[in-house]
Order: structure tokens, then C-alpha cells, then sequence
């Protein structure tokens, strides 16, 4: 039944991991690059399992719609039941081929790492693993095993190759996630003890979506939404929601680009996933509530425009893009809980756009930074003159998350707002004023995208950068194939992206319904 | 066949950008803008051949579409739209696009980004042409940003100048904001009818898509509307436009005078049928605004681009007057032949400030009628076409324009100004362009300088302006509109148009549901009487044609004869009437202080707004998280010392676990004792369940 595939993918970079810290130094790179290759190429093997159409591929309900699935017993002792259990679906599928895609870039992009390459490319693959894990998981204990996994590499990343606040960050990060991660252990474990599938507790997430086995769920309304709110703020701190941000431009200015761009790339996906993995189609008569709905709706318009706020007054490259971040992920929070088909299915495919433009954003100030060793805004200029090539790139990364037609931002952006024009889960008028609201993003994100384009790139030349040397070979290599994907994504969303995640969003929102 | 043809012609300006972003500084000068100007000229040529088929015979409209993506359960498709009204934009934009990119080959020559330049020209004509195609309102809103991208970087060409980056960046915004209630009107559309493409758009509200939700299709038809005011450059949203001449000369002509700000005016001719009475007349009122205001602007500026500018604005608004009053074909018959002379006028200034290397001022210029005659030739006759000289093009539309208002105005006297304006602004526009004409080409020469070393541009530049002041004579001739017959019910049909604007008035909408509106409002009437009121319909509209004729004929002469004595005889001194109207001059010297109004209360309540979250994100956020992290380790060392450190059991070990790190926040990591710290939240976290669970 095991087709190992998964397996074999995610517990590739941890056999990397492994390889590098016994290969001799010279070889340490190429090993990591090695790892992550093989690991993207594997990934690739799960997309003829998706071809097809989507009855076929998704099954007719969410519980038939997983591919791939291994599953072993792993721990079966003093009451507890947990497996070793992963598989993918529409939305893990897309997500575990953007995590290799992003971490081969990323791995890439690490190649002037000189401070113990040992060690960060060995957590570097680590990350890799737990990120894979958690999209992959469908045993609620793996998941979160997963979910922890991701946390200590990151922690060290930020800490030990971030920049001058790398500590204060790297523990803020830290704090903030576990923060949440309390709450989801709180939660899992309440799920487990009270769920009876035929007879015993059970952490399978495919199981507890199944109606009756949370029996007690069913009828304690302040259970579900205590449980509800609970994982919410664990996956919020992730995303992150207002007001549990915070952290997010203190992480992103200090860790290192390559981490960066796994970060905001992969890092902050995990939560929307979480939303869309265990919160709504567990609880779904929770996501249905209207006070719900309200709640996480405002708040995602809260994030599109107070992110897009804080980013117009941001000075530091990198900070701004952080906010950015924040703002596009307001997105994914307003696209999921309107519960309508186009928000859903604009909310992941924004996760995946903002996966690809954000790690762009990241790597492109990265690659001034390594020039002029700054990231003062207002000190930049010009550069347009000094680096063509390396503008012509930016400008289409900085274009693609601004949400121009024809790249990939605009696609989640109108389906989000598309949808969530239509919701009919908060009366006839609410979900209009949120979308009106959201809507205004529009004339924001091109205030401080193109603010920023003139104060870095447009003007005189600067004589203090003169003789700035142009992009290399090897950071076009890591921005070509995600323009590559901006314009692939922005072109044929529907080839690239919908056919894959349409099936199983559909189901999950039946569920809800 | 015909449709595909279209769509090649429309793909070979692709071609062209997708080269040369890859080769073009191999390529170089000027084979890049051979290459550019060739895929241009065979996109005319062709469309100038389907053009010709289509007029010989055709069907009433062609449509092509291949589903592209399913937004929730609704399949949208991408998909091309070809009627009368298509095809005549077509062969316009890629003949005066060819013009412009021929001329630009000796207008750039020796710039540093001549590739880029011609790059940037490719990516725009395959996304004009792209606007023009699409079949749906999300079609058209993709090529309308597309568009947009291509006039932010080409207005932002010389971008080393901060002016240039500054006048691309304020275009690109205020053009946002249309976009933004664009993009709301389409959320309207789509959530009420559930269809995006335009014909299937019209079935649903005509049949009642909207019944009961007048007051929702108004809303969403000014919100469409919008998009149309960003970029046709319409009060309130016009600043950008003169700004917008920091571009190269002929990026002026060909998108900032001739396509893409007329794009507005099509976007509205488009949706056309979905505008409600309200919204029609909400579109007049601001074309009738913009057309004046912008008049009297012009009248007193002195860059000769800038002149141009706010006269495209004035026209543009008369297009959407034209629109707003129910004169649809007046409206896009005055856009095509305001592409041909305004883009000639705009080509003729780029002349002009060549031959005078670089110079804009025309208090500086004068004479340069012997230094170049074919230029000044050629901006006369379209000066002269502007004003509406009898058998120019610009007479013919400008006539059916007001003849429309007229009608309008005529029915709904109340709405008297909708006439009045236009026709006071017709002299004005006859004077400010006789003005720019006689001060830079005839009147004494004021600068020595400029003067001696004027010279006729050369041939690659000439040529364009010769071919297209052929179009602005003759384009108008022989032209009549078609008789229109209801059909009840908002229906009409049309036969017997001639020329041109009987090419275009084919494509007129055959139902709107505002004349639905509007016939409701009256008791049903027969066939017979319907045929009489057509009658007496096509009767009025002669004898408004012949008395707006007279008007407009008679106000160009005044404002010919006013610009004569003023500029030319100088009777009447500019320099006192300047003295004597001082604060007029200083309110139309600043442009009605908009720039500043806006500057003061958008953009400074913008970046007051963001000042704002970024010090609540640093202060009170951030103060919040760290002020706990404090309070925390306080609490920590208060328990663990003060009050017992001895038998400590792994929950208050947590506890103080966390307020340690919390409280080391600024001082150094304590990475060791993490995993310590991980498992007693963990014990603690089940305790807590564990106990949770045993009470249910």
C-alpha cells in the first residue's frame, strides 16, 4: 500500500543533513544543493497522481481526496494511538512542491554563507524536513511534531547568522510561535480525548473530519469554538494576523536572505494550511458561525491595509517587504473566511503567488544588500542605471506582488476579493464593505511598491555606487525561475494551480456548508 | 478566418517585446526599432485588409473565446470580440502606432535605451490592441493595467530625471484609483449577473438581472466608470496627465494623446448599455467639467506639450460628454479623429522641440515657420482640424457631438449647461490652438538662440506627419449616420450609415437600459406611432445638426478671430490682459490649485495614516510584548527566589522557564534550555487537558 514517495521526500534533506555534517568542508555546498535537487525532483513524482479530472483525482468526498498516503504504527502505548502517517491532497500537493522549489532557490542563494557552513546548511536541511512534514502530515501528533520541527532550526538560523538584533529576534520568533504552539497542543489533545472512532481516541485528521467522531463536539457549542479560537491563534501567529505580527519584520530584517526567503515563503504558509488542514475541516460548524466569519474577516482587512500602511512608512528595504508580506497575507485570511469558492480558491493560490513574489522580494534586497551592505531606503538610488539587468528582475518580482495582470499576484487578490464580494455568510451588505475596504490595498500596495522603485532604482546615478556590480550568474539563476513562475502562474492559473487545488478546497468547504 | 487575423496582428507587437527584452541591446540601433516598426506596420497592414473585407461584408460581430479559469463554479473565458467598432480601433491604433514608431526611429536617435524604448513601444501595442479585443470586463481590466504599466515606464523613461520617475509614479497611482472602483464595478457585475463577458453581461440585465437594484446598477455603473475617469484623465482624476508629458515626445502622441487615454472613452462606449439615466448623466456632468476646466487651462500655458496635454483632456471630456448625453457614435467617431490630429499635433511639437533642441517654452519660440514648413504645415491643418474648420475631420465629430448635447439639452432643459459648456469651450479651444500655433511658428522670433539653429526634422520624421495630416483631412468625409428604428423596449436598430462614422455607429448598442428605462416611463405605444416618432426623431436630429453646426462654426471663428487680434495683429496685448485678470491667471497658472489640494489631504492623510501604524506596530505592540516579558521574569525570579526555590515542580519550572527567556529578551539567548523548557509546557499543557477532560 506504502508507495514511500512522501516518505522518501520529506527525510531526503535529513539524509542530507546527515551527509553534511560528516562530508569534508569543500563539499558542503554542493552536498546541501544536492539534497534539495534530489528532493525537488522527487517532489516532481507526485504530479502525475493529480493529472486527470478532479472526481477521479480528489474523490467524491474530502476523506477520499488523499494521494500517496504511507502510513505505519508508531507509537501504540499507554493508551495513545499515533501513526506515522502522511499523504497529499489539493492543497498539501502544491504547497510540498513550493517547498522544494523555494529551499533549492534558497540553498542557492546560501552560497556565500562563510560563517560554519556546517552547521546552517545541516539546519537548513532540518527546516526543510519539518516544513515538508507539516504539509504532508495527516496524524495531528505528527503534524505538530512536525510544526515543532520547523521552530528549532529556524531559531538557530535567525540567531546565530541573522544580523546585529539576531537574538532579540530569533527569541521574539520563537516566543510568538510557541505561543501558539501551546494552544494547538492544547487542542490536540482535546480532539484525541474526545473522539471516538469506532470505540478509540484517534490524532488522524482524515478520521476526525469524519462527522461522529467527535461526538461530544457536536453538541457543546462553547467547546468548539473554545478549540476553534485556540488553533486560530496558533496558525494567526503564523500567517501572521494583527495583532500577533509583530514579530515578522523583526525576524525577516535580521535572518540571513536565504532564510528570508523560506521564511516568508514557506514559513507563514503553514498557517493559512493549518486553517485549511485541521481548523475548518474539523471544526467546520465553527468556521460557519457568523461572529466567526466577522471576526477573521475583519481581521484579514485589518492586515491587507494595516500591513500596506506600515509598509509605506518603512525606511529599511527589508522591513518594508516584511509588511508587504503581512499585507498580502490579509488575503489569505479574508479569502478563507468569507467560505465562499472563489475566496477559497483565491486564498490558496495568493498563499502560493505570495510563496513565490515574497521570496523574490527577499532574495532581490538580499542581493543589494551583499552590494552596498545596507538597506536605507532613502540612501539607495539610481540603481537602475548601475544594474539593469538586476532591475529589469526586480522590477517584475516587485510588479508580481504588487498584483499586476498577467503575473501571479493579481490572481489571488481578484479571486479573493471576487469572492468575497459575493459572501453571503455575513448579510447582504457586510461582505461587501469589507471587500470595498480591502479593495483599497489596490492604490496602497502601488503607492509603496512604486515609492520604493523610485527611491531605490529610478533617479541619478549615485557616485557611491559606482562600479556596483551587475546581478551574477548565480542570483539570476535563483530570480529567473521564480519570474519564471510569476509569469507562468499570472498567464494560466488554471493549468498551473486551480485544476490541482479546486477539488479538495470544494470539499472542505462542503463541509463547512 | 477574419478573427484570427485580428489575433495575429494583435500577437506580432508580443513578438517584438519578448525579442527584444532578450536581445535588444544586441540588437541595438536602430535595427531594434526597425524590427519594432516593421511588426507594427505588418499588424496595420493586415488589420488595413480585414478592415477592407469587413466593410465589403460581414456579420454583425465575431467572437472567439477559449475558457482560461473557473472562478468558484463559473467558468470565465478568454476570449476576443470583433465588431465595426473593434475593427476600426484596431486599423486605428496600429496605423497611427506605426506612424509613431517610424517617427520615434529618428526622434530617439542616439539615446542610450533606443532598444528599451522600442521594447516598451511592443508591450504597449500588444496591450492597446489586447484592450481593444477583449471580449469581458476581467479581459479588459488585465490589458487596462497592462496599458497602464507601459505608459508608468515609458513616462518614466528618463528616469535619472526626478520629475520623469515622479510624473510616472503619480500616473500610475491616480490611475489605481480608477482601477480600484473599476475592480469593484466588476465584483458588482459578476456577483450580481455571475457572467463576465460583456454580451452575456447585457443578456442577464436585460433580462432583469438587476430588477428591483436600479439604485446597486447605477452604483456599479459609475464605478466602471471610474476606471474610464483615472485613464482618460477626467475630473477629478486628471493630474496625471500633464505630468505625464515627461515622457518622450512620442509616447506622448501615441498613448498619452491617441490610444490609451481614449481607452477610457471605449471602456464606456463598451459598457454603454449597462448605464443607467443617473449614471449617464453622472458621466456628462464630469466630461462637461473636465472639457471646460481644462480649456481654460490650456489657454494660458506655455509649454508647448503641456498646451497639448490639457487640450487632450478637454477633447477626451468631450468624448465622454458625447457618451454621457447618449451621442455614442459622436463620441467614438470624435476619438478617432482626435487620435489622427492629436497625435499629428503631438508629433509636430516632438518636431518642433527637436529641430530646437529640446526646448518646450514657446515664449521662446516664433517664426520657425520658414525653419520648418512641412512641420508647420502640418500642425497647422491639424490646428485647424481641432478648432473644427469646416471639411476637416474634427469639424464633422465635433459637430455630432454638440448636435448630440443639443438634442440632449433640448429634452432636458434643466441640464442647459451640458450644451453651454461645450459650445463656450469650442471658441476657447479655437484660441488656445491658434495661440500655440501663431507663437510658435509665426510671431516674431523671441529667442535668438532657439531660432538660429532651428531646423526641419529629418525624413523618418516628417513622413509620419505628412501621412497622418493626409488622415485629418479626409477621414470625416462623406460621412452619415445611420437612422436609427425602436424596436420597443430599449431595442433599436440602424441602417443606412455612410463613411466612417457609419462604420462606427454599426457597432452602436442596440438596447441600453436606459432608453429601457426611459421608455418604461412612457405608456406603450404602437407600431405605427412608433415609426411616426422615428420620423419626426430623424427630422429633429437634422435640424439640431444644422443649428449645432452653426454654433460651433461660429464659435471657432471667434476664437480664431480673438486669437488673431491677440497674437498675430496684437491689438489686444496678452501681457495686460494677463495684468488685469491677475487672479484668474494665478487660479488657471496653478492648475486650480488640484495638485496641491491633493497633495494635502490624500497623500498627507496616506502617509499620516502610515506614520501612525508604524509607531503603534513599535510602541504599543512591540511595548506590549516585551512589557509582558518583563512583567513576566519579575513574576519568575519573584516565585523562584522570594518564594521557594527548592520544590518546584515542572509546571511553575515552566512558568519561570518562560519568564526567564522572556525576561533575557535583550541580553543574550539561552539556547541550552529550550528543550528543558518544551517538554514542561508540554507536561504542563496535558496536565491542564488531562484535568479538563477527567471534569466532563
Amino acid at each position: 500500500m506504502n508507495s514511500w514517495l512522501l516518505t522518501s521526500i520529506i527525510f531526503v534533506p535529513l539524509l542530507g543533513m546527515g551527509t553534511v555534517l560528516v562530508v569534508p568542508p569543500h563539499l558542503i555546498r554542493r552536498t546541501a544543493l544536492l539534497f534539495t535537487l534530489l528532493a525537488f525532483l522527487l517532489s516532481l513524482g507526485i504530479l502525475p497522481h493529480f493529472l486527470g479530472t478532479p472526481i477521479q483525482v480528489f474523490g467524491a468526498d474530502y476523506q477520499n481526496g488523499f494521494k500517496l498516503v504511507d502510513r505505519l504504527p508508531w507509537i501504540h502505548s499507554g493508551g495513545f494511538a499515533i501513526d506515522y502517517m502522511v499523504g497529499v491532497d489539493g492543497i498539501g500537493f502544491p504547497l510540498v512542491l513550493l517547498t522544494t522549489v523555494i529551499c533549492l532557490l534558497a540553498c542557492i542563494a546560501s552560497w556565500n554563507i562563510t560563517k560554519s557552513p556546517r552547521g546552517y546548511f545541516a539546519l537548513f536541511l532540518l527546516l526543510e524536513t519539518g516544513l515538508l512534514g507539516v504539509f504532508t502530515a495527516l496524524d495531528f501528533f505528527l503534524f505538530y511534531v512536525f510544526w515543532e520541527l520547523t521552530l528549532l532550526p529556524m531559531y538557530f538560523l535567525i540567531g546565530i547568522w541573522g544580523g546585529p538584533r539576531r537574538e532579540y529576534a530569533a527569541i521574539k520568533f520563537f516566543l510568538y510561535t510557541l505561543l501558539g504552539s501551546v494552544l494547538m497542543l492544547i487542542v490536540m489533545l482535546w480532539f484525541f480525548f474526545a473522539s471516538n472512532d469506532q470505540g478509540a481516541h484517534t490524532f488522524n485528521l482524515i478520521r476526525l473530519t469524519t462527522p461522529g467522531v467527535l461526538p461530544a463536539f457536536a453538541t457543546h457549542k462553547a467547546m468548539w469554538i473554545a478549540c476553534f479560537t485556540m488553533l486560530y491563534i496558533a496558525f494567526a501567529v503564523k500567517i501572521p494576523v494583527f495583532p500577533f505580527h509583530t514579530w515578522l519584520p523583526d525576524a525577516h530584517v535580521e535572518a540571513p536572505t536565504p532564510i528570508s526567503m523560506i521564511l516568508a515563503g514557506l514559513l507563514l504558509k503553514m498557517g493559512g494550511y493549518g486553517l485549511l488542514r485541521i481548523s475548518y475541516p474539523i471544526l467546520p460548524h465553527a468556521a460557519a458561525v457568523q461572529a466567526v466569519a466577522w471576526t477573521l474577516g475583519i481581521l484579514g482587512v485589518i492586515n491587507i491595509i494595516y500591513g500596506a500602511l506600515c509598509a509605506l512608512a518603512q525606511t529599511d528595504f527589508k522591513k518594508l517587504v516584511a509588511y508587504s508580506s503581512i499585507s498580502h497575507m490579509g488575503f489569505v485570511l479574508l479569502g478563507i473566511a468569507l467560505l465562499t469558492q472563489a475566496g477559497f480558491q483565491g486564498a490558496m493560490f495568493q498563499m502560493i503567488a505570495h510563496g513565490i513574489t515574497s521570496a523574490a522580494m527577499f532574495f532581490l534586497v538580499g542581493v543589494i544588500y551583499d552590494r552596498v551592505h545596507h538597506r536605507d531606503i532613502p540612501r539607495l538610488g539610481g540603481l537602475a542605471v548601475q544594474m539593469p539587468i538586476y532591475t529589469g528582475l526586480a522590477i517584475l518580482g516587485f510588479f508580481a506582488a504588487m498584483g499586476l495582470p498577467g503575473l501571479c499576484g493579481f490572481i489571488g487578490e481578484i479571486y479573493v476579493l471576487l469572492g468575497s464580494w459575493q459572501a453571503q455568510v455575513l448579510g447582504p451588505v457586510g461582505a461587501k464593505v469589507l471587500t470595498v475596504i480591502a479593495a483599497v490595498s489596490v492604490v496602497l500596495t502601488a503607492g509603496y511598491i512604486l515609492w520604493s522603485v523610485q527611491r531605490v532604482f529610478l533617479g541619478a546615478a549615485k557616485p557611491e555606487y559606482e562600479g556596483v556590480p551587475e546581478i551574477s550568474g548565480r542570483e539570476i539563476l535563483v530570480m529567473a525561475p521564480l519570474g519564471a513562475l510569476a509569469i507562468a502562474l499570472g498567464v494560466l492559473p488554471w493549468q498551473t494551480v486551480f485544476t490541482f487545488v479546486s477539488g479538495t478546497l470544494d470539499h472542505i468547504l462542503k463541509l463547512v456548508a | 478566418m477574419m478573427p484570427y487575423a485580428f489575433i495575429i496582428a494583435w500577437l506580432l507587437p508580443l513578438v517584438g517585446f519578448v525579442v527584444l527584452v532578450f536581445r535588444g541591446r544586441r540588437i541595438g540601433e536602430p535595427r531594434s526599432g526597425y524590427l519594432a516598426a516593421g511588426l507594427m506596420l505588418t499588424a496595420a497592414a493586415i488589420s488595413l485588409v480585414g478592415a477592407t473585407r469587413w466593410v465589403i461584408g460581414h456579420p454583425a460581430s465575431l467572437n472567439v473565446s477559449t475558457p482560461w479559469l473557473r472562478l468558484g463554479s463559473q467558468w470565465i473565458n478568454f476570449g476576443v470580440h470583433i465588431d465595426s467598432l473593434t475593427i476600426v480601433m484596431f486599423t486605428m491604433v496600429t496605423v497611427v502606432a506605426s506612424c509613431i514608431f517610424i517617427y520615434s526611429i529618428g526622434y530617439m536617435q542616439g539615446d542610450p535605451r533606443f532598444p528599451r524604448f522600442f521594447t516598451y513601444l511592443s508591450l504597449f501595442g500588444f496591450s492597446m490592441l489586447g484592450l481593444i479585443l477583449a471580449d469581458s470586463l476581467i479581459g479588459l481590466f488585465i490589458f487596462w493595467e497592462l496599458v497602464g504599466l507601459c505608459s508608468y515606464f515609458l513616462i518614466g523613461f528618463w528616469f535619472e530625471k526626478t520629475s520623469a520617475s515622479n510624473a510616472a509614479k503619480k500616473a500610475f497611482i491616480v490611475n489605481r484609483v480608477g482601477d480600484c472602483l473599476f475592480l469593484i464595478g466588476i465584483a458588482t457585475m459578476l456577483g450580481t449577473t455571475g457572467v463576465v463577458s460583456l454580451e452575456s453581461v447585457f443578456n442577464q440585465v436585460r433580462q432583469g438581472a438587476f430588477a428591483g437594484h436600479g439604485g446597486l446598477l447605477t452604483f456599479a455603473g459609475i464605478c466602471l466608470f471610474f476606471g474610464a475617469v483615472g485613464k482618460s484623465a477626467q475630473f477629478p482624476l486628471h493630474v496625471w496627465l500633464p505630468d505625464a508629458m515627461e515622457g518622450p515626445t512620442p509616447v506622448s502622441a501615441l498613448i498619452h494623446a491617441a490610444t490609451m487615454v481614449a481607452a477610457g472613452v471605449y471602456l464606456v462606449g463598451r459598457i454603454f448599455p449597462l448605464l443607467t439615466p443617473t449614471a449617464l448623466l453622472f458621466v456628462a456632468y464630469i466630461g462637461a467639467i473636465t472639457l471646460i476646466g481644462s480649456a481654460l487651462i490650456a489657454i494660458v500655458m506655455t509649454d508647448i506639450k503641456r498646451v497639448l496635454a490639457y487640450s487632450t483632456i478637454s477633447q477626451l471630456g468631450y468624448m465622454i460628454l458625447a457618451l454621457g448625453v447618449g451621442g455614442w457614435a459622436a463620441g467614438l467617431f470624435h476619438l478617432i479623429t482626435h487620435a489622427c490630429f492629436k497625435a499629428l499635433l503631438f508629433l509636430g511639437s516632438g518636431s518642433v522641440i527637436h529641430g530646437c533642441h529640446g526646448e518646450q517654452d514657446i515664449r521662446k519660440m516664433g517664426q520657425l515657420h520658414r525653419k520648418m514648413p512641412i512641420t508647420s504645415i502640418t500642425f497647422l491643418i491639424a490646428t485647424l482640424a481641432i478648432a473644427g474648420v469646416p471639411l476637416l475631420s474634427g469639424f464633422y465629430s465635433k459637430d455630432a457631438i454638440l448636435a448630440s448635447a443639443l438634442g440632449f439639452t433640448w429634452t432636458h432643459r434643466v441640464h442647459g449647461l451640458l450644451f453651454i459648456l461645450p459650445a463656450v469651450a469650442a471658441a476657447i479651444t479655437a484660441f488656445y490652438m491658434l495661440r500655440l500655433y501663431l507663437l510658435t511658428f509665426w510671431t516674431q522670433a523671441r529667442d535668438e538662440h532657439v531660432h538660429h539653429h532651428a531646423h526641419e526634422s529629418p525624413k523618418v520624421m516628417w513622413v509620419p506627419l505628412a501621412v497622418l495630416a493626409v488622415l485629418t483631412v479626409f477621414i470625416g468625409w462623406g460621412g452619415k449616420m445611420p437612422e436609427r428604428h425602436s424596436l420597443g423596449e430599449g431595442r433599436y436598430q440602424y441602417e443606412g450609415g455612410r463613411g466612417l462614422v457609419g462604420l462606427i455607429a454599426e457597432a452602436q448598442p442596440q438596447w441600453a437600459v436606459s432608453w429601457q428605462m426611459q421608455e418604461a416611463g412612457h405608456p406603450s405605444v404602437s407600431d405605427v406611432s412608433r415609426e411616426e416618432a422615428d420620423a419626426e426623431a430623424a427630422h429633429e436630429e437634422h435640424g439640431f445638426h444644422l443649428m449645432a453646426m452653426a454654433i460651433a462654426t461660429s464659435a471657432m471663428l471667434a476664437g480664431v478671430l480673438m486669437a488673431w487680434l491677440v497674437y498675430s495683429k496684437e491689438l489686444i496685448s496678452a501681457g495686460k490682459a494677463t495684468q488685469v485678470l491677475a487672479p484668474v491667471h494665478k487660479l488657471l497658472w496653478n492648475k486650480f490649485y488640484f495638485d496641491e489640494l491633493y497633495r494635502a489631504t490624500f497623500v498627507a492623510g496616506i502617509l499620516l495614516l502610515a506614520s501612525f501604524g508604524k509607531w503603534f506596530d513599535r510602541v504599543v505592540l512591540d511595548g506590549l510584548a516585551d512589557g509582558s516579558a518583563r512583567w513576566m521574569a519579575r513574576l519568575a525570579f519573584f516565585s523562584g527566589l522570594t518564594l521557594d526555590n527548592r520544590g518546584v515542580d515542572g509546571l511553575v519550572n515552566g512558568a519561570a522557564r518562560l519568564a526567564l527567556v522572556g525576561g533575557n529578551l535583550v541580553r543574550k539567548a539561552q539556547t541550552g534550555r529550550v528543550r528543558n523548557y518544551i517538554l514542561a509546557l508540554t507536561t504542563g499543557g496535558a496536565v491542564i487537558v488531562l484535568v479538563f477532560v477527567w471534569i466532563w
